[in-house]
């Protein structure tokens, strides 16, 4: 008995003291040791002495509110120095300047690129997309996705698939049938329903139902695979909104070819798509023949803002035999042939519709509100008030899941239904679903979108940066939200009439079609010039497509708005009368640097010139000296995208090129 | 069983190969220098026959000349380089960053023979 406990005492003795051994020589033989041994050594040449790196410890950002300990720095020595560039992982710099914006003491690594921060191996951080590792690292070409957490805005700057996303995320309108953070008091995304049965012909309403895509290849509104029945109560629903006293239709005959030509002055296309061709700011015309009532579009151009008030386009001043005439134009040349084959894929009921008569003779009175009733439900049970107003449908709860934290959403939850072969992330859900929405499940409620690659890929993005992550309020970027500028009285009425905003910036809001913010016009433009300019618009620089319509404005009109505008747009910054600063040998100075710099490449002055900028030969009459002076010293100040460079002139030469170009007037001033 | 992984191979498809600094350059050369050098570079943009002597053809021009020249002529324009005034200093609108992403799409755009 003795003899065996004495073997047990010595055998249990050595393998205890062995284990200690083993755990003494675990402890020094760490990976995170070894590269900080390594960096010892490989700062000597890179630095020329040895780096901070004595004594040998773990080094850990503890981030208190965000409830993270990163310990990332102590393999990773080299990420805040920019001398070690060029080294191997992992003590390679971070590239960018993204360390000096967000300064790793105050953020640490994994806010950024996830993953377990507190892990001190390259296994256990997971670097690579560990199967079951509930945190693993985001995958390089998707870090810009954490921008998001902090940088609530649309437009995130070095994040631009983000940012596009998030600009798809409005255009689409996602927000009508599912909750997104930001957008719950938004307006919704389409225009109301109201009256819509005055607007459309029965024929094209079917057709859009059935699949948008076939009237508009770019069409906004996705997919419902309705079916027929569906669709014909749906449509008698839609069609039963009508304005009660009736159209008050104009009378008369059009002209085709003074329509045409009235089309053409008043530069529909700016805004307006015809085939494909011209402005995206309003909806395509290339068919719009076989979609509106006529009586509904000479009703229309006599007052836009009849059926929507919210809607983007302004008041023409247009006579009741010009509007007759447009009209006349429009629906002849807006057709499309294709519509007449449509018929053999049509309702039913259609069949019956040979002489274009309106359904209702062919149906009773109790059936007609049977298929009303029908259509009430499907529009609510498809979530169409989502993004359409519709009196007679109250306010519903939002029809799609909540998307508050769908970058957070576990990998378990997510039902993949029959698809096996795909890895299963968040990531891959999301696009997989947004590109058919029926692949995971055939009886999804979710309609299909028509969207590009690019949006597929943008819009992944932005709904990934979604995450159930707090962000302390002060590490939040997101700019003030600008009241709108809305002037009143006089100038009020006439801004909103002729919805400069729907093209122009003006003081932070509006439209970004017209690359001229109107903040300082009064102080950029001489107020003779203006006031012509209004009353008739031409192309200042021929290299742009859209171009201002004519609005017709009346005198009084364009006096008023040039007087209000070169009274009240003004920017102090911008001297007035720059005039009296010029010397007598600046006009001559200025012409030799005009050539000295080569601006002809981009401009016409003379005979010749670029065809970039606006041409330059009778600038003295449109610009004031001054604002020539301020643009020339720093173009970007006023228009941060624009082409013209930064020669970094001195104030000499600024204002010996303002000189000069002061007096390119025209010569010959008769009307 | 290799398991697909479309949105990352979405990602990479979609920049055509280009790596982020290459991404950043192209939309900066779209913005400022397409306009006389053309969408590919060759020299044949929309302002391009405005222009005596034509703007250069950057397929060909970048394959030869080394590093420091193109950013000095980016950056203080073909003047600054014996030719004519026409390609502007862009040194003061486009940060050194920029320049050097400018330059790496550059190289991209080099057709090897």
């Amino acid at each position: 008995m003795d003899r065996n406990l004495r073997w047990m005492f010595a055998v249990l003795g050595i393998f205890s003291i062995g284990t200690f051994y083993l755990v003494l020589r675990s402890e020094y033989t760490q990976e995170w040791e070894k590269y900080q041994r390594e960096f010892e050594f490989a700062s000597q040449g890179i630095i020329g002495g040895i780096a901070k790196s004595k004594p040998k410890e773990i080094k850990q950002i503890v981030l208190d509110k965000f409830k993270r300990i990163d310990r990332c720095m102590t393999c990773h020595l080299g990420i805040n120095n920019v001398k070690f560039e060029c080294s191997e992982q992992p003590f390679k710099s971070h590239s960018g300047q993204y360390l000096v914006w967000h300064p790793i003491e105050k953020y640490g690594c994994t806010i950024c690129h996830e993953g377990q921060g507190l892990a001190t191996n390259y296994e256990d951080a997971a670097h690579n997309q560990i199967p079951h590792w509930v945190n693993t690292m985001i995958p390089a070409g998707l870090t810009q996705i954490s921008c998001g957490k902090c940088h609530l805005d649309k437009t995130v700057p070095y994040a631009s698939l983000l940012s596009d996303g998030r600009k798809a995320l409005e255009r689409y309108g996602c927000y009508g049938c599912h909750e997104v953070q930001r957008y719950s008091e938004k307006l919704k995304p389409a225009l109301s329903l109201d009256r819509l049965g005055d607007k459309v012909e029965r024929k094209w309403l079917v057709k859009w139902l059935k699949n948008p895509g076939d009237y508009l290849e770019k069409a906004k509104m996705p997919r419902f695979s309705l079916s027929q029945d569906e669709i014909v109560a749906l449509t008698e629903f839609l069609l039963s909104s009508r304005d009660k006293g009736g159209l008050n239709i104009v009378e008369g005959e059009g002209d085709y070819d003074r329509g045409r030509g009235l089309f053409r002055q008043s530069r529909c296309i700016s805004c307006h798509s015809i085939n494909g061709k011209g402005g995206a700011l309003a909806p395509e015309l290339g068919n719009i023949a076989s979609k509106v009532k006529k009586e509904w579009l000479l009703l229309y151009l006599k007052d836009v803002r009849h059926y929507q008030p919210r809607i983007k386009m302004l008041q023409y001043n247009f006579t009741e035999q010009e509007i007759l005439d447009i009209t006349e134009y429009m629906m002849g040349e807006f057709y499309s042939e294709d519509d007449a084959t449509e018929d053999e894929d049509a309702v039913g009921e259609e069949e019956e519709d040979v002489e274009g008569e309106p359904i209702e003779t062919n149906v009773s009175e109790s059936a007609l509100k049977e298929l009303i009733r029908n259509g009430k439900e499907i529009f609510i049970k498809y979530g169409c008030f989502g993004c359409h107003d519709r009196t007679g449908v109250e306010m519903q709860a939002k029809v799609g899941p909540e998307l508050k934290a769908i970058g957070s959403k576990a990998k378990e939850q997510l039902e993949f239904g029959n698809v096996e072969d795909v890895k299963r992330s968040i990531e891959n859900y999301i696009f997989l679903k947004i590109k058919d929405t029926r692949l995971f499940d055939d009886n999804a409620k979710m309609p299909q979108f028509n969207l590009s690659d690019e949006d597929l890929i943008n819009l992944t993005f932005a709904l990934l940066s979604y995450t159930k992550e707090e962000i302390p309020l002060n590490y939040r970027v997101t700019a003030k939200r600008k009241t709108k500028f809305n002037p009143q009285g006089q100038f009020g009425l006439l801004f909103r009439k002729y919805r400069c905003y729907s093209c122009h910036e003006v003081f932070g809001s509006g439209g970004e079609l017209s690359t001229a913010p109107l903040d300082m016009t009064g102080s950029q433009l001489k107020k003779e010039w203006l006031l012509e300019y209004l009353k008739k618009p031409y192309a200042v620089r021929p290299n742009v497509i859209p171009r201002m319509p004519r609005f017709r404005m009346t005198n009084d009109e364009a006096m008023y708005m040039t007087d209000y505008i070169s009274a009240v747009f003004v920017d102090d910054s911008i001297p007035d009368d720059f005039e009296r600063h010029f010397l007598p040998d600046d006009i001559d100075k200025g012409k030799n640097l005009f050539e000295e710099k080569g601006c002809i490449s981009c401009h016409i002055l003379g005979k010749g010139g670029g065809y970039v900028g606006p041409q330059l030969n009778a600038v003295g009459d449109r610009l004031k000296s001054g604002w020539i002076f301020k643009w020339l010293l720093n173009p970007q100040l006023y228009k941060p995208d624009t082409i013209e460079p930064n020669h970094g002139f001195s104030e000499d030469e600024a204002r010996a090129l303002s000189a000069y170009l002061s007096s390119m007037k025209q010569v010959d001033k008769s009307p | 069983m290799e398991l697909e992984n479309p949105f990352i191979e979405a990602v990479e498809r979609i920049d055509g190969g280009l790596n982020t600094m290459q991404v950043k350059g192209k939309k900066l050369y779209k913005q400022y220098c397409s306009i006389c050098h053309g969408e590919g570079g060759k020299g044949d943009g929309f302002n391009a026959f405005n222009l005596n002597p034509r703007p250069a053809d950057l397929t060909k021009v970048c394959k030869v000349r080394e590093d420091k020249y193109i950013i000095k002529v980016v950056t203080d324009g073909t003047k600054a380089v014996g030719k004519s005034s026409f390609c502007p200093p862009y040194g003061k609108t486009i940060q050194s960053e920029g320049i050097n992403a400018i330059i790496s799409y550059l190289k991209t755009l080099v057709i090897e023979n």
